[in-house]
This record gives C-alpha cells, sequence and structure tokens, in this order.
C-alpha cells in the first residue's frame, strides 16, 4: 500500500528532521553531562590521541567502571587535540581526564589541573614507585608513563662488513667518527650510506648537550637564547662537519629512522621510541640493530649522553566538583590498583622505559635489547626542555644557512639566536624554565 | 494553487501563512543555526582580537587595536599575506590556463572521454595527505624519482623542490595545479558544453581553425565561466593551509609562510589567541573585497 504524503505535510516533517539533527549536532561529544546534585550515575570522559593507546587506557577504565555501580567512562582518542582541548577549556566543555603532552607545563601554571590527594598518592608510595622522577617539575598533577632517553642505534652487520667489534659500539666522539667514516658508502653521485644520519629533530641538540652545554639559558630571572656558548657552536660545528669535513652524513637523505631501517645508513642517535618504529615498519633491519648510550666527548657519561623526554600519564581538570570522588577513584585505580601490566603495555606501546620501579627487572623489559637500554640510561634524566615549536624551525633555518648558503656556523648561529630570542620575547618558551 | 486556497482564508492570505510557516520551520532554524555557529564566531573572535588572551590563561586584558598594530608591525605577516596572493594566484592562473588548454584538446573527443576525465579527477578523489605524502617523496633531492630522472637526463645538480626558498612556493603551486585539475576541468568542460553548436558551424564555414575558433568564439564565450573559475580559486587558494602544514611548515627561510599557517601557529603552536584573532580578522576582510570584486564581476548577465 503506497502512503502518498503532502508536500506541506513532507516539507514540515523535513523542516523539524532538520531542526532536530541541527540541535543534535550542537551537542559536544564526550562532554561531561551536568549532574545533579548527589545524583547517580556519575560519568567521567577521558580524553587522549592515537587509538592504540586509548585503547589500552579504555581496558583499564572500563575495568575500573565494571567494578563500581555508579560510575562509568569515556575514553576518546581525539585528533588534533591541542586546538580541541584548548577550545574545550575555553569553552568550559572539556573532560574529566586528558592524557597530557607538552600542554602540561602552561596547564599545571595557569592552575587548570587537579592536584592528586595526598591521602591516596602519599610520598611513600612516590618514592618508591617512581624513584627516578623528579617531581619538582611535575609535582602532585600527573605521573609519567616512562622516560624516552636518547640511545646510539647502529647496525651490527654493517660494522661487522667493516672490521668493526659490533659488541663493541663508540663510546667516544672520536670512536663514533671512525665508525661512521668506516661504515659510509660513496659512488660518483655522492654518499650511498650514511655512516651516521643524526635525528631531524632538534639537530645537534644531543652534542651541545654532551658537551655541558645548553641552547637555552635558564639561570636568570628570563630565559635566554644561547647558541652563541662555545659549547652551542662546538655541538653544532660537530654535526655540521659530518657533512662538510668528513663527508658520513647527507642531509638529503631520507629522515634517520627511514634511512637506517632501510639500510641506506648505518648508525643514528634518537630517543627510545625509535626502538619501536624500527620494530614495527623495518622487521628485517630490527634483529640486525644493535643499542648503546650515545657516544660523549671523552666517553664518559657525565654531563649526559642526550636529550631525554619523559611521557606523561593522565592528569585531571579542575571543574565540577560532583565528579572529584569519582576521579580521583579512577586515578588511584589508573596508577595504584591496575598492576603493572597496564604500565607495561603503556610502555612497550610507546617503546619506551617504564618510569615504574618494580617493572625496570621485568623479564618482558630486559628481553628488548633497545627498552632495556634505555632503562639503563633514565637514571640520568635530564631536566625536560619543551621549547616553542617555532624553535625546531629556526635550527631548520639555522642548518639551511651553513649547508646551503655556505654560512660559517657561527654566523648561523648568531642568526639562530637572534631568531629564537625573539621567540622568547614574544613571551613563548617559559615552560622550558 | 496555494493562492487560490490561501485567498479563501480570512484575514490572512494563504500564500502568507505558508510563508510564515516557512519561515518558521525552514529559515529560523537555519538562521539561529548560522548564527549561533557563523556570525556569533566571527563576533566573538574580533572581540577576542580586542584583548591579550593566550589560550589557557584565564586573564583577558582589553587592549584595543594594539593586536592590529602588532600584526602591522610583524613581517612575518606581511610576509604571508604576500606568499598567500602568490600561492592563491599562482594556483590559480596556471591552473585555469593548463585546465582550459585541456579541456579545448580533450571536448572533440568522443572515444574515451569518459576515462579521460575520470583520470584527470583521480587526484580530486584521492586522500590528500596521502597525495602530499606522495609528492614529498617524489620530491626528494636526494633519492626521489623526479631527481632521479633529472640526473638520468643529464642534468647533474640536486633539486631542492621543497628546501629552497626560491622553488618552494612554484613547487607547492604545481602540486595544486595538478591536483585541482580535473575539478577546474569539470567546470570548464560544462561551460564549454553550454556553448551553442550554431557559433561553432558559423565559424567552420567561415573557415575557423581550432586555434581560432578557440580564440575568437571558446574563450570569449566562457568568461563567465573563466571568471568564477579564477575568482573562486583565488579565494580558495589564499586560504592554503594543508599543503604547508603537511609539507613545509611555512619554511624553508618563511618561503611558504601563508596567513593561515601562521595564524594557526600563532593561535594554536604559540597559544595567542587574541594576535590570532586579529590576523584572521585582517584575512576575512581581505576575503571580503575580493568576494566583493567576483560579485561585482559576476553579476553580469550573459546571454549567447
Amino acid at each position: 500500500m503506497s502512503t502518498s504524503v503532502s508536500r506541506r505535510r513532507f516539507l514540515k516533517g523535513a523542516s523539524l528532521a532538520g531542526a532536530s539533527l541541527a540541535l543534535a549536532a550542537c551537542a559536544v561529544p564526550g562532554t561531561t553531562p551536568a549532574a545533579e546534585p548527589g545524583a547517580d550515575p556519575i560519568h567521567l570522559v577521558l580524553w587522549g590521541w592515537w587509538e592504540p593507546r586509548m585503547a589500552i587506557y579504555d581496558n583499564v577504565a572500563q575495568e575500573w567502571a565494571e567494578q563500581r555501580d555508579n560510575y562509568t567512562i569515556e575514553v576518546l582518542s581525539v585528533s588534533g587535540r591541542l586546538e580541541k582541548i584548548y577550545s574545550a577549556i575555553e569553552a568550559g566543555t572539556h573532560p574529566n581526564l586528558f592524557k597530557m603532552g607538552e600542554e602540561f607545563f602552561p596547564m599545571r601554571r595557569e592552575g587548570l589541573l587537579l592536584e592528586f590527594p595526598e591521602e591516596i598518592f602519599t610520598d611513600a608510595w612516590y618514592e618508591t614507585t617512581y624513584p627516578s622522577v623528579n617531581w619538582d617539575v611535575y609535582g602532585r598533577y600527573v605521573i609519567p608513563t616512562g622516560i624516552s632517553s636518547t640511545l646510539l642505534v647502529y647496525n651490527r652487520a654493517m660494522f661487522e662488513e667493516a672490521g668493526l667489534d659490533p659488541d663493541t659500539p663508540p663510546a667516544t666522539w672520536e670512536d663514533f667518527l671512525v665508525a661512521a667514516q668506516a661504515t659510509t658508502q660513496s659512488d660518483a653521485s655522492g654518499i650511498t650510506r650514511c655512516g651516521i644520519v643524526p635525528a631531524d629533530e632538534w639537530l645537534g641538540y644531543n652534542q651541545v648537550l654532551q658537551l655541558g652545554g645548553n641552547i637555552v639559558d635558564t639561570s636568570g630571572d628570563s630565559i635566554k637564547a644561547n647558541f652563541t656558548s662555545e659549547e652551542a657552536i662546538a655541538g653544532y660545528q660537530t654535526v655540521a662537519d659530518w657533512n662538510l669535513k668528513h663527508g658520513v652524513w647527507d642531509p638529503d637523505f631520507p629522515w634517520n629512522g627511514e634511512a637506517v631501517g632501510t639500510r641506506l645508513a648505518c648508525m643514528t642517535e634518537e630517543q627510545a621510541w625509535i626502538v619501536g618504529e624500527f620494530r614495527a615498519s623495518f622487521p628485517d633491519v630490527y634483529p640486525d640493530l644493535g643499542f648503546a648510550p650515545p657516544p660523549t666527548p671523552t666517553g664518559n657519561p657525565e654531563p649526559v649522553h642526550g636529550y631525554k623526554s619523559t611521557v606523561l600519564s593522565v592528569s585531571a581538570f579542575k571543574g565540577d566538583t560532583e565528579t572529584y570522588d569519582a576521579v580521583y577513584d579512577f586515578l588511584k585505580y589508573l596508577y595504584v590498583d591496575a598492576g603493572k601490566d597496564a604500565y607495561w603495555n603503556l610502555a612497550e606501546l610507546i617503546s619506551i622505559a617504564p618510569a615504574r620501579a618494580d617493572l625496570l627487572d621485568d623479564p618482558r623489559l630486559l628481553s628488548d635489547p633497545g627498552l632495556a637500554m634505555a632503562a639503563q640510561m633514565q637514571a640520568t634524566e635530564h631536566d625536560p626542555v619543551e621549547p616553542p615549536g617555532d624553535m625546531n624551525g629556526a635550527i631548520g633555518d639555522a642548518f639551511y644557512r651553513i649547508f646551503r648558503e655556505g654560512s660559517s656556523v657561527e654566523a648561523a648561529m648568531e642568526i639562530l639566536n637572534t631568531d629564537v630570542q625573539a621567540i622568547f620575547d614574544r613571551g613563548l618558551g617559559t615552560e622550558m624554565q | 494553487m496555494s493562492v487560490q486556497q490561501g485567498a479563501a482564508a480570512p484575514g490572512m492570505s494563504g500564500l502568507r501563512r505558508t510563508q510564515i510557516r516557512f519561515i518558521v520551520t525552514v529559515l529560523v532554524p537555519t538562521m539561529a543555526f548560522f548564527c549561533v555557529y557563523r556570525f556569533f564566531p566571527v563576533g566573538y573572535a574580533f572581540f577576542i582580537s580586542l584583548h591579550d588572551k593566550k589560550l589557557l590563561r584565564a586573564e583577558n586584558v582589553y587592549v584595543g587595536f594594539e593586536n592590529y598594530a602588532r600584526i602591522a608591525a610583524d613581517p612575518i605577516f606581511r610576509l604571508s599575506i604576500g606568499n598567500a596572493f602568490y600561492y592563491a594566484v599562482g594556483a590559480t592562473i596556471c591552473g585555469v590556463i593548463v585546465s582550459l588548454w585541456l579541456t579545448l584538446l580533450l571536448n572533440p573527443i568522443r572515444r574515451g572521454s569518459l576515462m579521460l576525465r575520470l583520470f584527470y579527477f583521480l587526484p580530486q578523489m584521492t586522500n590528500g595527505i596521502a597525495v602530499l605524502l606522495m609528492w614529498s617523496w617524489l620530491l626528494r633531492p636526494r633519492f626521489g624519482l623526479i631527481n632521479q630522472l633529472l640526473q638520468q637526463a643529464g642534468y647533474q645538480e640536486r633539486v631542492y623542490f621543497l628546501g629552497d626558498p626560491v622553488l618552494a612556493m612554484p613547487t607547492l603551486i604545481m602540486m595544486s595545479v595538478w591536483g585541482g585539475l580535473g575539478f577546474t576541468m569539470m567546470i570548464l568542460l560544462a561551460g564549454l558544453r553550454g556553448i551553442p553548436l550554431e557559433f561553432y558551424e558559423a565559424a567552420r564555414i567561415d573557415g575557423g581553425n581550432w586555434w581560432k575558433v578557440a580564440r575568437f568564439i571558446t574563450v570569449p564565450l566562457m568568461k563567465p565561466v573563466l571568471t568564477f573559475v579564477t575568482i573562486t580559486g583565488i579565494i580558495g587558494g589564499f586560504n592554503v593551509f594543508g599543503v604547508i602544514y603537511v609539507l613545509t611548515r611555512g619554511g624553508p627561510l618563511n618561503s611558504t609562510m601563508t596567513i593561515s599557517y601562521y595564524i594557526y601557529r600563532t593561535g594554536f603552536a604559540d597559544r595567542f589567541i587574541g594576535l590570532a584573532s586579529a590576523m584572521a580578522f585582517v584575512m576575512f576582510i581581505i576575503i571580503i573585497v575580493l568576494t566583493v570584486v567576483q560579485l561585482r564581476i559576476t553579476r553580469e548577465n550573459w546571454e549567447f
């Protein structure tokens, strides 16, 4: 049986449907519904990014919710996290919980985060569970998943082929250069295999740190660019010389992970996350790779082997006080009760050494040569440096001037120092202090 | 019919009642939607642009037009406007010329024309990020296919397509032309098919060859379509963001820094949302001007 619908009725229906859809679209997904005082259940929302990681958080979260009668939790993986979380905070529609990145520092400074209660997270628990974490930096606002130390990654097969002992990786800069020269291959078109390809991001920063310097000076009241310091110029000169003087690196090669992963390079220095990248994306090369502490000028571990950063877990936002008990209960479950398996899963996924002490001698960690090496190195943690994004671009421009315009390192560093100081003068980079 | 029905109703015409219902059920929700999601954000952005507002910071200090003075003195902002125009005009003019040329070449082809159109439209249907990554591999200085081909052809110098401040923007323009070719061709083809065949028959009788027909008939009669494609292309190109974000991040040496990317960086990476809002308002005014120009040009009536 066919039903005829008049034009007017159709128009009316379509209009109502349109209006309903428009109103439905107004609802922000994943925001906390307004809870009546004392009303149950309480619904929490956790935002983060990268679906495989958020799936691990979701497992823990749903376990937590299943064990409770009146709490539910929604775990969402959001793309463009910074734009979304900043907008949500402005609009007051932010989630209860957030997987933190470098935005932790300004959020903490602006007083947006909820402090973890002392009665749940006791000082004794902090000291025994996370002995290598500098709590002055993080306070009671977040707990690190792990520490991403910089490693020397080298191809053991290429070492053997070049007559080098793969069990004795280079420890000094001098040995490093010798190994790089021995493993570099060239033909008429130029270098066909680099002895070393440094990390794209923060190019040269490891060398400056290994010399005991830094690219910023945080000793005064305000942060200062420090690219013209003796150590910075010497560190950047070392990296430039790999190309200009020694011919062991071609800056036109692919990024360091791809170069080593496709056997276009023998060695690189990179943070521990690269171990997982090799394991997942370059499984045929992965068994050939060896991991060691990055070489230093003297071979000694002091002052540091390189740049280390800390991967943070979940923080809670201040907001609806009715949900605080549920938030604390979830944080306790996540950080204390859920056990170390969830931690291990997260650390293994992002390929870092876990910060949690009871995982550092875990057989799963020790059976992974890259992560085992990263775990050894996290004791000399360097305070976090979270410079503004513009700064990395400015360093890239400095190397453009050196490699493509023939500028001296000193001259390029002068310009770089001015550019970065201008960034600081705009009020950026305060997270670094 | 509705007029007659309405005329029977006392006091209020049926047409008016229908109009009121239409307004209440369709226009009011639509206008409300636009007010909430379009006009209010624009007004609020202007409000923010008058404040020293930084994301995550609670204080919101009124500074009047100080943000506008700051961006007027900012050399990178001025550069970003110039770069955006460079990209927009370059990509549009090159895109229209190449598309028109190909459209004129392909139009007479009847056999397999659908496949040819599909071929040119393929970049439009492919995931944009995947296409950009493919280009970044092709254009690599050391192992990129294009450099390898150039070397085999005897050109031994490495070409830094995306790494040279002079070449980076033309390279992005070339990629844009390639990516937008199919869409522009579709519009031009529709315009071409709208030209009465009598003109061509008359030209043929008068002995006009392909070039003369194209120059004296096709192109002049396609002026409305060409104007539309050019102006909308320039407005769209002025907003360019994705290609910059994925491939160059405004570099090298700010040579591909466009206004959209600079606004994004200032607002979300640096969190100076008040300053970024002022930039966005300047961009808004530029686009308004471009749109008025478009409306003035395209409001002429064209009759064949």
